[in-house]
């Protein structure tokens, strides 16, 4: 089972931000493939959805690039920037927070599912 | 495994492009990603175009170039009203100052009306509007200093030229006569002196540090030192002091109904 875009669609940022936190530099197709492998394949991140979000959090100064030549193409490495590390603590507690509250609202017994 | 030559890569690119895909470093992305993808599932010898076509349609879901207008907005989502403000209330600004000079020459009556509105979109609206966009990028203190500075310099410049179109110094509205024009030419000085001593040293700084900006940095300030120096020319600061003069002779020889208006002593 592949969860939808629109439930993914917020925590895109929370995604990226928190595995390049683990992770010390990743270029696009190695975010797409880290993210089905940890997720299981639950987890899809398309193409059209990562890199307006990478561009977004770079103009946001939150990552910074890092390029590097493979022959005549070139590959854009992320990492995270000081402010990008906090945003990143700021992001997850926020989601953990949000769950919290949502398996309050829609009263969902964690250990029963 | 299929090795990528630089004319697949160049086909890509240009594909890319034709699709609609004009931000270089999104374009350099999506190559990186789609070489991966075709070097990692296309077998050697295998029809590069096609699985190529096959790649691409799994990244979007009606065209392509919906990837370039997602970046843009996520990029430009937060400025986007702000900048739209900003383009309206300059371009508003710029068309209300030719039609009110074009009136003041025609000598029609809504003439001040014209240059009240174009001058106070441009000084409250289309500045402000514009030092918030720059401050959005700064990179240091002294960037602050100098776009603040501009801005202020500008506001007063625009503030001084209003009052001028409209004759407010000697209008003698609530002020009176010699404090309203005192009020003008404090306004001038320190527009001045804030653009000469403040605005053009930091952005004389900072362009000097550039190689690439030394030279148009030079040609810009002499420009500005002389646009400040012939700016200053209209300052009449012998009509300052014959006012000053004339202000205290009223006060201290004349009686209150005799009092003498000065001059206005800033041209």
């Amino acid at each position: 089972m592949t969860y939808s875009p629109e439930l993914l669609k917020g925590t895109l940022k929370t995604i990226i931000l928190k595995l390049l936190a683990d992770n010390r530099k990743m270029y696009g197709y190695e975010i797409t493939q880290k993210v089905k492998e940890l997720t299981q394949d639950k987890i899809q991140i398309t193409e059209g959805a990562l890199y307006p979000t990478l561009h977004a959090l770079e103009a946001e100064k939150l990552v910074t690039t890092q390029s590097e030549f493979i022959g005549k193409r070139v590959r854009k490495y992320y990492s995270l920037s000081v402010s990008g590390k906090a945003k990143a603590r700021e992001k997850v507690r926020e989601f953990s927070d949000f769950l919290q509250t949502m398996l309050s609202l829609l009263d969902i017994k964690t250990k029963s599912v | 495994m299929y090795r990528i030559t630089d004319e697949n890569i160049d086909f890509i690119l240009e594909d890319l492009r034709r699709r609609g895909i004009r931000t270089e470093s999104l374009q350099l992305n999506l190559l990186d990603h789609i070489c991966i993808i075709i070097e990692e599932n296309l077998n050697e010898g295998g029809d590069f175009e096609r699985f190529y076509a096959e790649t691409i349609k799994s990244f979007y879901q009606k065209e392509l170039f919906e990837l370039e207008n997602e970046t843009n907005y996520l990029l430009y989502q937060n400025n986007f009203i702000m900048k739209k403000a900003m383009i309206i209330s300059g371009a508003l600004s710029a068309v209300g100052f030719i039609a009110g000079s074009f009136s003041k020459i025609m000598l029609f009556r809504i003439t001040d009306f014209l240059l009240l509105i174009s001058f106070l979109s441009f000084m409250l609206l289309f500045l402000p509007l514009v030092l918030i966009v720059l401050l959005k990028d700064i990179k240091s203190k002294k960037d602050l200093i100098m776009y603040s500075s501009g801005t202020l310099a500008l506001m007063l410049y625009f503030a001084c030229m209003l009052m001028k179109c409209l004759n407010w110094p000697s209008t003698n509205l609530t002020l009176g006569h010699e404090m309203s024009g005192t009020v003008w030419l404090m306004m001038w000085l320190a527009c001045l002196g804030i653009a000469s001593f403040i605005f053009i040293p930091s952005y004389l700084i900072k362009g000097l540090r550039k190689p690439e900006t030394k030279i148009n940095t030079i040609i810009t300030s002499i420009l500005l030192v002389a646009f400040i120096g012939v700016q200053f020319r209209l300052t009449n600061l012998k009509e300052l002091r014959t006012a000053v003069n004339q202000h205290a002779y009223n006060k201290t020889v004349l009686p209150p109904e005799k009092t003498v208006q000065s001059t206005s002593f800033a041209r």
